[in-house]
Protein backbone atom coordinates (compact mmCIF):
# COMPACT_ATOMS: atom_id res chain seq x y z
CA UNK A 1 0.00 0.00 0.00
CA UNK A 2 1.22 3.46 -0.87
CA UNK A 3 0.02 6.92 0.09
CA UNK A 4 0.15 9.42 -2.75
CA UNK A 5 0.19 13.13 -1.85
CA UNK A 6 -0.14 15.39 -4.86
CA UNK A 7 0.00 19.16 -4.61
CA UNK A 8 -1.68 20.58 -7.70
CA UNK A 9 -3.27 23.73 -9.09
CA UNK A 10 -6.86 24.20 -7.80
CA UNK A 11 -8.03 24.61 -11.39
CA UNK A 12 -6.84 21.06 -12.17
CA UNK A 13 -8.72 19.39 -9.32
CA UNK A 14 -11.81 18.45 -11.35
CA UNK A 15 -9.82 16.91 -14.18
CA UNK A 16 -7.62 14.93 -11.79
CA UNK A 17 -10.59 13.68 -9.80
CA UNK A 18 -12.45 12.55 -12.92
CA UNK A 19 -9.28 10.94 -14.27
CA UNK A 20 -8.72 8.98 -11.05
CA UNK A 21 -12.34 7.88 -10.94
CA UNK A 22 -12.12 6.60 -14.53
CA UNK A 23 -8.96 4.73 -13.56
CA UNK A 24 -10.96 3.03 -10.79
CA UNK A 25 -9.30 5.01 -7.97
CA UNK A 26 -12.37 6.83 -6.63
CA UNK A 27 -11.36 7.41 -2.99
CA UNK A 28 -9.43 10.55 -2.15
CA UNK A 29 -9.07 13.34 0.38
CA UNK A 30 -8.61 16.95 -0.71
CA UNK A 31 -7.04 19.66 1.46
CA UNK A 32 -6.73 23.34 0.53
CA UNK A 33 -3.11 24.35 1.11
CA UNK A 34 -0.81 27.36 0.75
CA UNK A 35 2.81 26.86 -0.06
CA UNK A 36 5.88 27.91 -1.93
CA UNK A 37 7.87 26.06 -4.53
CA UNK A 38 10.09 27.27 -7.34
CA UNK A 39 7.50 29.82 -8.50
CA UNK A 40 8.21 33.50 -7.85
CA UNK A 41 6.10 35.49 -5.42
CA UNK A 42 3.74 38.08 -6.84
CA UNK A 43 2.19 41.27 -5.52
CA UNK A 44 -1.26 42.75 -5.56
CA UNK A 45 -2.66 46.07 -4.45
CA UNK A 46 -5.11 46.09 -1.52
CA UNK A 47 -6.61 49.47 -0.61
CA UNK A 48 -3.63 51.33 -2.07
CA UNK A 49 -1.00 49.29 -0.21
CA UNK A 50 1.14 46.77 -2.06
CA UNK A 51 0.70 43.25 -0.82
CA UNK A 52 3.39 40.69 -1.58
CA UNK A 53 2.00 37.20 -1.71
CA UNK A 54 4.73 34.68 -1.02
CA UNK A 55 2.51 31.62 -0.57
CA UNK A 56 0.58 30.23 -3.51
CA UNK A 57 -2.85 28.67 -3.24
CA UNK A 58 -2.89 24.99 -4.16
CA UNK A 59 -4.86 21.87 -3.26
CA UNK A 60 -3.38 18.67 -1.91
CA UNK A 61 -4.90 15.37 -2.99
CA UNK A 62 -4.25 12.42 -0.71
CA UNK A 63 -5.05 8.90 -1.85
CA UNK A 64 -3.96 5.53 -0.59
CA UNK A 65 -3.60 2.93 -3.34
CA UNK A 66 -2.46 -0.64 -3.68
CA UNK A 67 1.06 -1.24 -4.98
CA UNK A 68 -0.19 -2.33 -8.40
CA UNK A 69 -2.33 0.84 -8.76
CA UNK A 70 0.49 3.23 -7.84
CA UNK A 71 1.85 3.83 -11.33
CA UNK A 72 -1.63 4.34 -12.78
CA UNK A 73 -2.43 6.81 -10.05
CA UNK A 74 0.73 8.84 -10.64
CA UNK A 75 0.28 8.77 -14.41
CA UNK A 76 -3.31 10.01 -14.17
CA UNK A 77 -2.34 12.87 -11.86
CA UNK A 78 0.59 13.92 -14.04
CA UNK A 79 -1.51 13.74 -17.17
CA UNK A 80 -4.31 15.87 -15.79
CA UNK A 81 -2.49 18.31 -13.51
CA UNK A 82 0.24 19.50 -15.82
CA UNK A 83 0.58 22.73 -17.72
CA UNK A 84 4.26 21.97 -18.32
CA UNK A 85 5.11 25.02 -16.23
CA UNK A 86 6.83 25.81 -12.96
CA UNK A 87 4.07 25.82 -10.36
CA UNK A 88 2.34 22.64 -11.54
CA UNK A 89 3.07 21.08 -8.16
CA UNK A 90 4.68 17.89 -6.83
CA UNK A 91 3.77 14.31 -6.04
CA UNK A 92 5.06 12.51 -2.96
CA UNK A 93 4.76 8.76 -2.35
CA UNK A 94 4.93 7.09 1.07
CA UNK A 95 4.72 3.54 2.37
CA UNK A 96 1.58 2.78 4.37
CA UNK A 97 1.72 0.41 7.37
CA UNK A 98 -1.93 -0.48 7.53
CA UNK A 99 -5.44 0.66 6.64
CA UNK A 100 -8.67 -0.01 8.50
CA UNK A 101 -12.20 0.52 7.26
CA UNK A 102 -14.04 1.71 10.35
CA UNK A 103 -17.51 0.47 9.39
CA UNK A 104 -16.54 -3.16 8.66
CA UNK A 105 -13.29 -3.28 10.68
CA UNK A 106 -11.57 -4.84 7.65
CA UNK A 107 -7.80 -4.29 7.63
CA UNK A 108 -5.06 -4.15 5.02
CA UNK A 109 -5.46 -3.87 1.26
CA UNK A 110 -9.11 -5.02 1.57
CA UNK A 111 -9.87 -1.76 3.36
CA UNK A 112 -8.82 0.47 0.49
CA UNK A 113 -10.65 -1.39 -2.22
CA UNK B 1 -69.03 75.54 14.39
CA UNK B 2 -68.76 72.29 16.23
CA UNK B 3 -68.70 70.41 12.94
CA UNK B 4 -65.84 72.55 11.64
CA UNK B 5 -63.87 71.90 14.83
CA UNK B 6 -64.51 68.22 14.37
CA UNK B 7 -63.14 68.32 10.81
CA UNK B 8 -60.03 70.26 11.88
CA UNK B 9 -59.42 67.82 14.71
CA UNK B 10 -59.73 64.85 12.37
CA UNK B 11 -57.37 66.42 9.85
CA UNK B 12 -54.80 67.16 12.49
CA UNK B 13 -55.09 63.58 13.70
CA UNK B 14 -54.49 62.39 10.11
CA UNK B 15 -51.37 64.55 9.77
CA UNK B 16 -49.97 63.13 13.00
CA UNK B 17 -50.77 59.59 11.92
CA UNK B 18 -49.27 59.87 8.44
CA UNK B 19 -46.11 61.58 9.67
CA UNK B 20 -45.75 59.05 12.46
CA UNK B 21 -45.90 56.16 10.02
CA UNK B 22 -43.23 57.77 7.84
CA UNK B 23 -40.87 58.67 10.68
CA UNK B 24 -41.28 55.32 12.46
CA UNK B 25 -40.52 53.50 9.20
CA UNK B 26 -37.41 55.59 8.53
CA UNK B 27 -36.24 55.26 12.14
CA UNK B 28 -36.36 51.48 11.79
CA UNK B 29 -34.40 51.66 8.52
CA UNK B 30 -31.75 53.78 10.24
CA UNK B 31 -31.60 51.29 13.10
CA UNK B 32 -30.82 48.50 10.62
CA UNK B 33 -27.73 50.45 9.56
CA UNK B 34 -26.09 49.18 12.77
CA UNK B 35 -26.25 45.70 11.26
CA UNK B 36 -24.59 47.14 8.18
CA UNK B 37 -21.79 48.67 10.25
CA UNK B 38 -21.30 45.36 12.10
CA UNK B 39 -20.99 43.25 8.94
CA UNK B 40 -18.92 45.80 7.02
CA UNK B 41 -16.42 46.17 9.82
CA UNK B 42 -16.30 42.45 10.61
CA UNK B 43 -15.62 41.62 6.96
CA UNK B 44 -12.85 44.19 6.63
CA UNK B 45 -10.80 42.84 9.56
CA UNK B 46 -9.17 39.50 10.39
CA UNK B 47 -11.27 36.52 11.49
CA UNK B 48 -9.58 36.39 14.90
CA UNK B 49 -11.19 39.74 15.84
CA UNK B 50 -14.51 39.45 14.01
CA UNK B 51 -16.62 38.90 17.13
CA UNK B 52 -14.90 41.71 19.02
CA UNK B 53 -16.05 44.21 16.40
CA UNK B 54 -19.59 42.83 16.58
CA UNK B 55 -19.39 43.39 20.36
CA UNK B 56 -18.28 46.98 19.76
CA UNK B 57 -21.24 47.70 17.49
CA UNK B 58 -23.57 46.15 20.07
CA UNK B 59 -21.98 48.53 22.61
CA UNK B 60 -22.68 51.42 20.21
CA UNK B 61 -26.36 50.48 20.29
CA UNK B 62 -26.75 49.55 23.95
CA UNK B 63 -24.46 51.91 25.88
CA UNK B 64 -24.92 54.62 23.26
CA UNK B 65 -28.70 54.23 23.28
CA UNK B 66 -29.07 54.45 27.05
CA UNK B 67 -26.67 57.41 27.18
CA UNK B 68 -28.66 59.23 24.51
CA UNK B 69 -31.81 58.61 26.55
CA UNK B 70 -30.43 59.69 29.94
CA UNK B 71 -29.08 63.10 28.96
CA UNK B 72 -28.04 63.06 25.29
CA UNK B 73 -31.44 63.98 23.91
CA UNK B 74 -31.96 66.66 26.57
CA UNK B 75 -28.60 68.27 25.79
CA UNK B 76 -29.33 68.19 22.07
CA UNK B 77 -32.97 69.25 21.88
CA UNK B 78 -33.84 70.87 25.23
CA UNK B 79 -34.14 74.64 25.73
CA UNK B 80 -30.84 75.75 24.21
CA UNK B 81 -28.76 78.86 24.85
CA UNK B 82 -27.21 78.34 21.43
CA UNK B 83 -24.50 75.97 22.64
CA UNK B 84 -26.03 73.60 25.16
CA UNK B 85 -29.27 72.64 26.86
CA UNK B 86 -29.60 71.08 30.30
CA UNK B 87 -32.62 68.80 30.07
CA UNK B 88 -32.75 65.15 31.03
CA UNK B 89 -34.59 62.23 29.48
CA UNK B 90 -37.23 62.78 26.81
CA UNK B 91 -38.91 66.11 27.58
CA UNK B 92 -42.61 66.68 26.89
CA UNK B 93 -42.24 70.35 26.04
CA UNK B 94 -42.58 71.74 22.52
CA UNK B 95 -39.09 71.50 21.03
CA UNK B 96 -39.71 74.40 18.66
CA UNK B 97 -39.14 72.23 15.60
CA UNK B 98 -42.79 72.19 14.48
CA UNK B 99 -42.90 68.45 15.01
CA UNK B 100 -45.98 66.50 13.96
CA UNK B 101 -44.72 63.34 15.65
CA UNK B 102 -44.41 62.70 19.35
CA UNK B 103 -41.22 63.70 21.16
CA UNK B 104 -40.64 60.02 21.90
CA UNK B 105 -40.69 59.04 18.23
CA UNK B 106 -38.46 62.03 17.47
CA UNK B 107 -36.08 60.72 20.15
CA UNK B 108 -36.13 57.29 18.52
CA UNK B 109 -35.18 58.55 15.06
CA UNK B 110 -32.50 60.85 16.54
CA UNK B 111 -31.14 57.86 18.45
CA UNK B 112 -30.35 56.27 15.08
CA UNK B 113 -28.20 59.27 14.16
CA UNK B 114 -26.30 59.17 17.45
CA UNK B 115 -25.63 55.44 17.07
CA UNK B 116 -24.50 55.91 13.46
CA UNK B 117 -22.03 58.61 14.57
CA UNK B 118 -20.41 56.44 17.23
CA UNK B 119 -20.41 53.33 15.02
CA UNK B 120 -18.03 55.16 12.69
CA UNK B 121 -15.46 55.13 15.51
CA UNK B 122 -15.83 51.39 16.15
CA UNK B 123 -14.38 50.61 12.71
CA UNK B 124 -11.28 52.76 13.13
CA UNK B 125 -10.35 51.24 16.51
CA UNK B 126 -10.92 47.66 15.32
CA UNK B 127 -8.60 44.80 16.27
CA UNK B 128 -6.80 46.56 19.13
CA UNK B 129 -9.02 48.57 21.49
CA UNK B 130 -10.01 47.33 24.95
CA UNK B 131 -13.71 46.65 25.01
CA UNK B 132 -14.55 48.28 28.40
CA UNK B 133 -12.56 51.41 27.57
CA UNK B 134 -14.47 51.57 24.32
CA UNK B 135 -17.76 51.32 26.22
CA UNK B 136 -16.74 54.28 28.40
CA UNK B 137 -15.98 56.36 25.33
CA UNK B 138 -19.27 55.36 23.68
CA UNK B 139 -21.15 56.52 26.76
CA UNK B 140 -19.40 59.91 26.86
CA UNK B 141 -19.79 60.37 23.11
CA UNK B 142 -23.53 59.66 23.02
CA UNK B 143 -24.34 61.38 26.33
CA UNK B 144 -22.45 64.65 25.78
CA UNK B 145 -20.22 65.03 22.71
CA UNK B 146 -22.60 64.19 19.87
CA UNK B 147 -25.58 65.89 21.57
CA UNK B 148 -23.64 69.17 21.80
CA UNK B 149 -23.03 69.17 18.07
CA UNK B 150 -26.63 68.16 17.35
CA UNK B 151 -27.65 71.12 19.53
CA UNK B 152 -25.59 73.57 17.45
CA UNK B 153 -26.83 72.19 14.12
CA UNK B 154 -30.41 71.04 14.66
CA UNK B 155 -31.78 72.68 17.79
CA UNK B 156 -33.90 75.68 16.63
CA UNK B 157 -31.80 77.88 18.95
CA UNK B 158 -28.45 76.36 17.99
CA UNK B 159 -25.82 78.89 16.96
CA UNK B 160 -25.18 77.19 13.62
CA UNK B 161 -28.87 76.60 12.93
CA UNK B 162 -29.57 80.30 13.45
CA UNK B 163 -26.98 81.25 10.85
CA UNK B 164 -28.61 79.03 8.23
CA UNK B 165 -26.05 76.20 8.34
CA UNK B 166 -27.49 73.53 6.06
CA UNK B 167 -26.72 70.02 7.25
CA UNK B 168 -29.90 68.22 6.28
CA UNK B 169 -29.22 64.72 7.60
CA UNK B 170 -25.79 65.11 9.12
CA UNK B 171 -22.73 65.10 6.82
CA UNK B 172 -21.22 67.34 9.51
CA UNK B 173 -23.13 66.53 12.71
CA UNK B 174 -23.04 62.76 12.23
CA UNK B 175 -20.33 61.84 9.71
CA UNK B 176 -17.62 64.47 10.18
CA UNK B 177 -18.32 64.23 13.91
CA UNK B 178 -17.83 60.45 13.92
CA UNK B 179 -15.03 60.53 11.34
CA UNK B 180 -12.83 62.97 13.21
CA UNK B 181 -13.44 61.20 16.50
CA UNK B 182 -12.29 58.06 14.63
CA UNK B 183 -9.16 59.89 13.45
CA UNK B 184 -8.22 61.02 16.96
CA UNK B 185 -8.91 57.54 18.37
CA UNK B 186 -6.78 55.83 15.71
CA UNK B 187 -3.89 58.25 16.36
CA UNK B 188 -3.93 57.78 20.16
CA UNK B 189 -4.35 54.00 19.87
CA UNK B 190 -1.56 53.53 17.35
CA UNK B 191 -1.53 51.05 14.47
CA UNK B 192 -2.15 47.32 14.68
CA UNK B 193 0.97 45.23 15.26
CA UNK B 194 2.70 44.53 11.97
CA UNK B 195 0.82 47.15 9.97
CA UNK B 196 3.87 49.34 9.37
CA UNK B 197 7.32 47.77 9.27
CA UNK B 198 10.39 49.92 8.79
CA UNK B 199 8.36 52.65 7.10
CA UNK B 200 6.69 50.15 4.78
CA UNK B 201 2.91 49.75 4.68
CA UNK B 202 1.86 46.13 5.06
CA UNK B 203 -1.60 45.27 3.73
CA UNK B 204 -3.75 43.35 6.22
CA UNK B 205 -6.59 42.07 4.03
CA UNK B 206 -10.11 41.71 5.36
CA UNK B 207 -11.10 38.11 6.05
CA UNK B 208 -14.58 38.10 4.51
CA UNK B 209 -15.15 40.61 1.75
CA UNK B 210 -18.60 39.31 0.70
CA UNK B 211 -19.71 39.93 4.30
CA UNK B 212 -18.32 43.46 4.11
CA UNK B 213 -20.22 43.97 0.85
CA UNK B 214 -23.48 42.81 2.42
CA UNK B 215 -22.81 45.27 5.25
CA UNK B 216 -22.37 48.03 2.69
CA UNK B 217 -25.65 47.10 1.00
CA UNK B 218 -27.47 47.26 4.35
CA UNK B 219 -25.95 50.68 5.04
CA UNK B 220 -26.96 51.76 1.53
CA UNK B 221 -30.52 50.57 2.16
CA UNK B 222 -30.65 52.22 5.57
CA UNK B 223 -29.52 55.51 4.05
CA UNK B 224 -32.93 55.76 2.38
CA UNK B 225 -34.28 56.14 5.91
CA UNK B 226 -31.41 58.31 7.07
CA UNK B 227 -31.83 61.04 4.43
CA UNK B 228 -35.52 60.93 3.41
CA UNK B 229 -36.49 60.36 7.07
CA UNK B 230 -34.83 63.63 8.02
CA UNK B 231 -37.87 65.42 6.60
CA UNK B 232 -39.42 64.33 9.96
CA UNK B 233 -42.80 63.99 8.27
CA UNK B 234 -44.52 63.27 4.98
CA UNK B 235 -47.49 65.66 4.93
CA UNK B 236 -46.50 68.69 2.87
CA UNK B 237 -43.05 67.23 2.34
CA UNK B 238 -43.76 64.50 -0.20
CA UNK B 239 -42.05 66.49 -2.93
CA UNK B 240 -38.89 66.92 -0.87
CA UNK B 241 -38.85 63.21 0.05
CA UNK B 242 -38.64 62.38 -3.65
CA UNK B 243 -35.86 64.89 -4.21
CA UNK B 244 -33.88 63.63 -1.22
CA UNK B 245 -34.24 59.95 -2.15
CA UNK B 246 -33.23 60.60 -5.77
CA UNK B 247 -30.21 62.69 -4.82
CA UNK B 248 -29.15 60.10 -2.25
CA UNK B 249 -29.20 57.36 -4.84
CA UNK B 250 -27.52 59.35 -7.62
CA UNK B 251 -24.61 60.44 -5.43
CA UNK B 252 -23.98 56.89 -4.21
CA UNK B 253 -24.03 55.46 -7.73
CA UNK B 254 -21.69 58.18 -8.97
CA UNK B 255 -19.37 57.53 -6.03
CA UNK B 256 -19.17 53.86 -6.94
CA UNK B 257 -18.50 54.61 -10.60
CA UNK B 258 -15.72 57.12 -9.98
CA UNK B 259 -13.95 54.77 -7.54
CA UNK B 260 -14.17 51.91 -10.03
CA UNK B 261 -12.66 54.01 -12.80
CA UNK B 262 -10.03 55.54 -10.52
CA UNK B 263 -8.79 52.26 -9.02
CA UNK B 264 -8.84 50.55 -12.42
CA UNK B 265 -6.50 53.12 -13.93
CA UNK B 266 -4.43 53.61 -10.77
CA UNK B 267 -3.84 49.97 -9.81
CA UNK B 268 -4.73 48.03 -12.94
CA UNK B 269 -7.67 46.28 -11.31
CA UNK B 270 -10.92 47.50 -9.80
CA UNK B 271 -10.40 47.43 -6.02
CA UNK B 272 -13.82 46.29 -4.89
CA UNK B 273 -13.14 47.12 -1.24
CA UNK B 274 -12.49 50.69 -2.32
CA UNK B 275 -15.65 50.68 -4.46
CA UNK B 276 -17.61 49.80 -1.32
CA UNK B 277 -16.02 52.83 0.34
CA UNK B 278 -16.72 54.91 -2.78
CA UNK B 279 -20.44 54.18 -2.67
CA UNK B 280 -20.54 55.05 1.03
CA UNK B 281 -18.48 58.19 0.39
CA UNK B 282 -21.09 59.34 -2.14
CA UNK B 283 -23.80 58.72 0.44
CA UNK B 284 -21.95 60.63 3.16
CA UNK B 285 -21.22 63.55 0.86
CA UNK B 286 -24.83 64.02 -0.30
CA UNK B 287 -26.26 63.77 3.22
CA UNK B 288 -25.81 67.47 4.03
CA UNK B 289 -27.21 68.87 0.82
CA UNK B 290 -29.73 66.33 -0.47
CA UNK B 291 -32.57 68.80 0.22
CA UNK B 292 -31.07 71.78 -1.62
CA UNK B 293 -29.16 70.42 -4.64
CA UNK B 294 -30.45 69.22 -7.99
CA UNK B 295 -29.94 65.69 -9.33
CA UNK B 296 -27.08 66.63 -11.65
CA UNK B 297 -25.24 68.34 -8.82
CA UNK B 298 -25.79 65.18 -6.72
CA UNK B 299 -24.01 63.15 -9.40
CA UNK B 300 -21.07 65.58 -9.45
CA UNK B 301 -20.84 65.49 -5.64
CA UNK B 302 -20.83 61.68 -5.76
CA UNK B 303 -18.15 61.56 -8.48
CA UNK B 304 -15.86 63.81 -6.45
CA UNK B 305 -16.52 61.88 -3.23
CA UNK B 306 -15.64 58.57 -4.91
CA UNK B 307 -12.17 59.80 -5.89
CA UNK B 308 -11.65 61.79 -2.70
CA UNK B 309 -12.09 58.65 -0.60
CA UNK B 310 -9.38 56.78 -2.55
CA UNK B 311 -6.91 59.61 -2.04
CA UNK B 312 -7.83 59.92 1.63
CA UNK B 313 -7.37 56.19 2.35
CA UNK B 314 -3.86 56.27 0.88
CA UNK B 315 -2.85 59.58 2.50
CA UNK B 316 -4.06 58.43 5.94
CA UNK B 317 -2.22 55.11 5.50
CA UNK B 318 1.02 56.88 4.46
CA UNK B 319 0.87 58.90 7.66
CA UNK B 320 0.83 55.57 9.50
CA UNK B 321 -2.64 56.12 10.91
CA UNK B 322 -4.21 52.66 10.87
CA UNK B 323 -7.90 52.68 9.91
CA UNK B 324 -8.78 49.08 9.02
CA UNK B 325 -12.16 49.88 7.44
CA UNK B 326 -11.56 53.32 5.92
CA UNK B 327 -13.94 55.07 8.35
CA UNK B 328 -11.92 58.28 8.50
CA UNK B 329 -11.74 58.60 4.71
CA UNK B 330 -15.39 57.72 4.15
CA UNK B 331 -17.07 59.60 6.98
CA UNK B 332 -14.56 62.22 8.13
CA UNK B 333 -13.17 63.50 4.84
CA UNK B 334 -16.41 63.16 2.89
CA UNK B 335 -18.47 64.56 5.74
CA UNK B 336 -16.23 67.59 5.48
CA UNK B 337 -16.51 67.69 1.70
CA UNK B 338 -20.28 67.08 1.65
CA UNK B 339 -20.97 69.93 4.05
CA UNK B 340 -18.80 72.32 2.05
CA UNK B 341 -20.39 71.09 -1.19
CA UNK B 342 -23.71 72.56 -0.05
CA UNK B 343 -22.13 76.02 -0.29
CA UNK B 344 -20.97 75.22 -3.82
CA UNK B 345 -23.81 73.25 -5.37
CA UNK B 346 -27.02 74.42 -3.60
CA UNK B 347 -29.45 75.49 -6.29
CA UNK B 348 -30.37 78.71 -4.53
CA UNK B 349 -27.44 79.74 -2.36
CA UNK B 350 -24.52 77.83 -3.89
CA UNK B 351 -21.45 79.59 -5.28
CA UNK B 352 -21.65 77.72 -8.61
CA UNK B 353 -25.27 78.76 -9.05
CA UNK B 354 -24.68 82.46 -8.49
CA UNK B 355 -25.52 82.42 -4.80
CA UNK B 356 -22.25 84.03 -3.73
CA UNK B 357 -19.97 82.90 -0.95
CA UNK B 358 -22.24 83.61 2.04
CA UNK B 359 -23.57 80.06 2.41
CA UNK B 360 -20.16 78.57 1.59
CA UNK B 361 -18.55 80.50 4.45
CA UNK B 362 -21.21 79.36 6.92
CA UNK B 363 -20.75 75.74 5.79
CA UNK B 364 -16.96 75.99 6.06
CA UNK B 365 -17.06 77.55 9.50
CA UNK B 366 -19.64 75.09 10.80
CA UNK B 367 -18.01 71.90 9.61
CA UNK B 368 -14.46 72.91 10.58
CA UNK B 369 -15.69 73.82 14.06
CA UNK B 370 -17.42 70.45 14.39
CA UNK B 371 -14.41 68.52 13.06
CA UNK B 372 -12.00 70.40 15.33
CA UNK B 373 -14.28 69.93 18.35
CA UNK B 374 -14.71 66.22 17.68
CA UNK B 375 -10.99 65.65 17.06
CA UNK B 376 -9.68 67.60 20.05
CA UNK B 377 -12.19 66.35 22.63
CA UNK B 378 -11.79 62.73 21.48
CA UNK B 379 -8.01 63.12 21.55
CA UNK B 380 -8.16 64.39 25.13
CA UNK B 381 -10.56 61.69 26.35
CA UNK B 382 -8.60 58.90 24.66
CA UNK B 383 -5.27 60.21 26.00
CA UNK B 384 -6.73 60.51 29.49
CA UNK B 385 -8.18 56.99 29.36
CA UNK B 386 -4.85 55.71 28.03
CA UNK B 387 -3.17 57.02 31.20
CA UNK B 388 -5.89 56.00 33.66
CA UNK B 389 -7.34 52.68 32.50
CA UNK B 390 -5.50 51.77 29.29
CA UNK B 391 -7.16 51.65 25.90
CA UNK B 392 -5.16 49.02 24.09
CA UNK B 393 -5.22 45.25 24.52
CA UNK B 394 -1.96 43.56 25.49
CA UNK B 395 0.49 42.46 22.84
CA UNK B 396 -0.26 38.79 23.56
CA UNK B 397 -4.00 39.38 23.30
CA UNK B 398 -3.60 41.26 20.03
CA UNK B 399 -1.49 38.49 18.51
CA UNK B 400 -3.83 35.73 19.69
CA UNK B 401 -6.92 37.67 18.62
CA UNK B 402 -9.32 39.51 20.89
CA UNK B 403 -12.09 36.98 20.23
CA UNK B 404 -10.28 34.07 21.81
CA UNK B 405 -8.42 36.08 24.46
CA UNK B 406 -11.23 38.34 25.74
CA UNK B 407 -14.46 36.69 24.67
CA UNK B 408 -13.53 33.03 24.58
CA UNK B 409 -15.17 32.53 21.18
CA UNK B 410 -14.18 31.99 17.59
CA UNK B 411 -16.11 33.59 14.74
CA UNK B 412 -15.83 30.41 12.74
CA UNK B 413 -15.50 27.44 15.04
CA UNK B 414 -14.29 24.44 13.15
CA UNK B 415 -15.51 20.81 13.00
CA UNK B 416 -19.30 21.23 13.33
Amino acid sequence: MKKVEAIIRPSKLDAVQIGLKNANIPCLTVVPVKGIGLQKSYSESYRGAEQTKVLQTRVMIICVVSDENLDTCIDVIMENASENEVGDGKIFVYDVLDAIRISTKVRGSEAIR
Amino acid sequence: MEEINEVILQQSEMVHAIDTVWVALCAALIFLMEGGFALLEAGFIRAKNAMSIIAKVIIDVTFGGIAFYLCGFGIAYGISNGWVAFDLGITDQDLGLGLTVSNKLFWFIQLGFAMAAISIVSGAVAERMKVWSYAVFVFIFCAIMYPLVANWVWNPNGWLAKQGFNDFAGSAAVHAMGGFAALASAIVLGPRLGKYRGGKIIAIPGHNLPLAAVGAFILWFGWFGFNPGSTLGAVGKWDMIGQVATNTFLASAAGGISTMIYTYFRYGTIDITMVINGVLAGLVAITAGCNVVGPNAAIIIGLIAGVLVDFAVVVIDRRHIDDPVGAIAVHGINGLFGTIAVGLFATEKGLFFGGGTHQLMIQLMGVTTIAAFSFSVTFMIMSLMKKLIGIRVSREEELAGIDAASFGVEAYSTFE
